[in-house]
């Protein structure tokens, strides 16, 4: 076994971050045109030990919070959209480890394993016939000889080809409801993974998520212990809905100091010519930035203290949440929208250094990833429990 | 004062003489003297700012821009000729 990680603080996972953001910078470009796997990036953020980010530390991680982590995948998202989301879901997939480790000696030296392996861990949430239904499943765990066995048609799977493991959701029996669900660790010698669609989309190319057949057969000790709904109202819908945004506010500055490098530019030739000074454009994008930003941040040390409280109300963060993500889904979009009006045709151009146009496209896939009306459908029927959660 | 250091002390009153409210005074005033204590305001620092990256045909780094860079004329010079200093390519 290697030995232990020096742990980061957040200061210094902060520079590893930026200067690993200048790898992503240079790849972006090539990562979404060929819808390919950002490998150099991953691999930079692997050197800079990133990968552990989310795992505590006596797991030999560098244990940070919610609220650091979505500030890092901010930084990340200023470099390159697909290998933020990249980064946010497979720290996503880290967390909810993280939650199950306590008891369970196995995930926990996975765990151990994962952050000195600075293994990449992927997502298997989405089932064909299910749509985006996170908590409904149709496969289901089959017991074999003390074993278990798993077969599930995916529809939707990030760097599914390039991971080192997978969290599954499954049925947690052949006879059990469809909202009976458990999350389940498969590595992926584990698992007989066949790719069955194309990945070619208008944005987050690189996130490279074509539908996949999944065949696994693993130790039962591989199942969280915990029910999945647990999890996931206590981890994978907050961290999720909190993380994404993160990448989202962080694709939309890049594209606000896009504008204001091109708007300094436009200013310096009027100044030129004597001409004033006056387009309130630039203010106004920044102003919609910053909201999305501080509400980012706001719900990021909200959620922190939520998960050191084991007794807190899980409505109000889950109805949070779902706002959170909708709201700064399409907000993000609208920023690079009006960075897109300051640079006119070179932000509209595919390259150059006032370009907004991969902005645009990888935040079009923001309000599909969970389907916004499927969120603010929850969130019209949890808010008739009562105000509550509109005064806080 | 070398003649670089000469140049941009002049493109600096130049500038400051065109774009802000100290007018015909940034002529004369000391190299030292505190830009924002005599009236120069942000808004106008920007002005400055853009109309001598424009004259010298630089463009002055991110970290460098800030509240700062406007202390002095004798300041925001050296930080010119810094920039020269390592960045030769940043001349257009
Ligand atoms: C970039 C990206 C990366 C992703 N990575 C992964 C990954 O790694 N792993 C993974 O498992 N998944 C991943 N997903 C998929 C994601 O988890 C969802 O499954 C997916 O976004 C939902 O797909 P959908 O639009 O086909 O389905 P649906 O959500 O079912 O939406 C289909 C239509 O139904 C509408 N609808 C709304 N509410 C309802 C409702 N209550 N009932 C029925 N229909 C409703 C929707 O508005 C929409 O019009 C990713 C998605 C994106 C965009």
């Amino acid at each position: 076994m290697t030995a232990p990680d020096r742990v980061l603080s957040f200061a210094e996972a902060r520079e590893a971050a930026l200067r690993a953001r200048a790898v992503l910078v240079e790849h972006a470009p090539a990562t979404d045109r060929d819808a390919a796997f950002p490998a150099e990036p991953v691999a930079a953020l692997r050197a800079e030990r990133l990968l552990s980010a989310a795992v505590p530390k006596e797991y030999g991680g560098h244990g940070l919070a919610p609220d650091e982590l979505a500030a890092l995948a901010a930084v990340l998202g200023g470099g390159c959209g697909s290998t933020a989301m990249v980064w946010a879901m497979h720290q996503l997939q880290l967390a909810c480890l993280a939650g199950a480790a306590a008891t369970s000696p196995e995930l926990a030296a996975y765990l151990r394993e994962a952050s000195a392996g600075q293994f990449l861990v992927a997502s298997v949430t989405s089932e064909a016939g299910v749509g985006g239904s996170l908590r409904e499943s149709r496969c289901a765990l089959v017991p074999d000889g003390g074993e278990l066995l798993l077969e599930k048609e995916a529809t939707t799977v990030s760097y599914g080809a390039y991971a080192d493991a997978f969290l599954v959701t499954a049925r947690s029996r052949p006879d059990a409801a469809p909202t009976d669900q458990v999350l389940v660790l498969v590595r992926a010698g584990q698992a007989r993974l066949t790719r069955t669609g194309e990945w070619d989309t208008l944005g987050m190319r690189g996130t490279c998520s074509p539908a996949h057949s999944l065949s696994a057969r693993v130790p039962a000790a591989q199942v969280l212990p915990a029910p999945f709904g647990e999890i996931a109202t206590r981890c994978m819908v907050p961290l999720s809905h909190l993380l994404w945004a993160g990448v989202w506010t962080g694709i939309a500055a890049d594209a606000v100091r896009r504008a204001a490098s091109f708007a300094r530019a436009r200013a310096r030739a009027q100044l030129r010519s004597g001409a004033v000074v006056d387009d309130p454009r630039l203010g106004r994008a920044y102003a919609s930035l910053r909201v999305l930003q501080d509400s980012v941040r706001q719900f990021g040390a909200d959620y922190t203290r939520f998960t050191a409280e084991p007794d807190a109300d899980t409505t109000a963060i889950t109805v949070r949440a779902n706002a959170l993500k909708t709201s700064v889904s399409t907000g993000c979009l609208r920023v690079v929208e009006q960075a897109l009006e300051i640079c006119g045709m070179a932000g509209y151009s595919e390259s150059g250094p006032h370009s907004v146009a991969r902005h645009l496209r990888d935040l079009h896939s923001a309000r599909l990833m969970i389907a916004n009306s499927r969120l603010d459908q929850s969130n019209s029927q949890l808010l008739l429990l009562g105000g509550s959660v509109i005064d806080a | 004062m070398n003649d670089t250091a000469r140049q941009y002390d002049a493109v600096i009153r130049e500038a400051l003489v065109t774009h802000s409210d100290l007018g015909d005074t940034a002529r004369e005033l000391d190299r030292d003297a505190d830009l924002y204590a005599i009236g120069l305001t942000s808004l106008h620092s920007v002005r400055v700012l853009l109309s001598v990256e424009d004259a010298l045909g630089v463009e002055i780094p991110e970290q460098h821009v800030g509240r700062a860079l406007f202390s002095s004329i004798g300041h925001f010079a050296d930080v010119l000729l810094d920039i020269a200093g390592t960045t030769t390519g940043a001349a257009r």
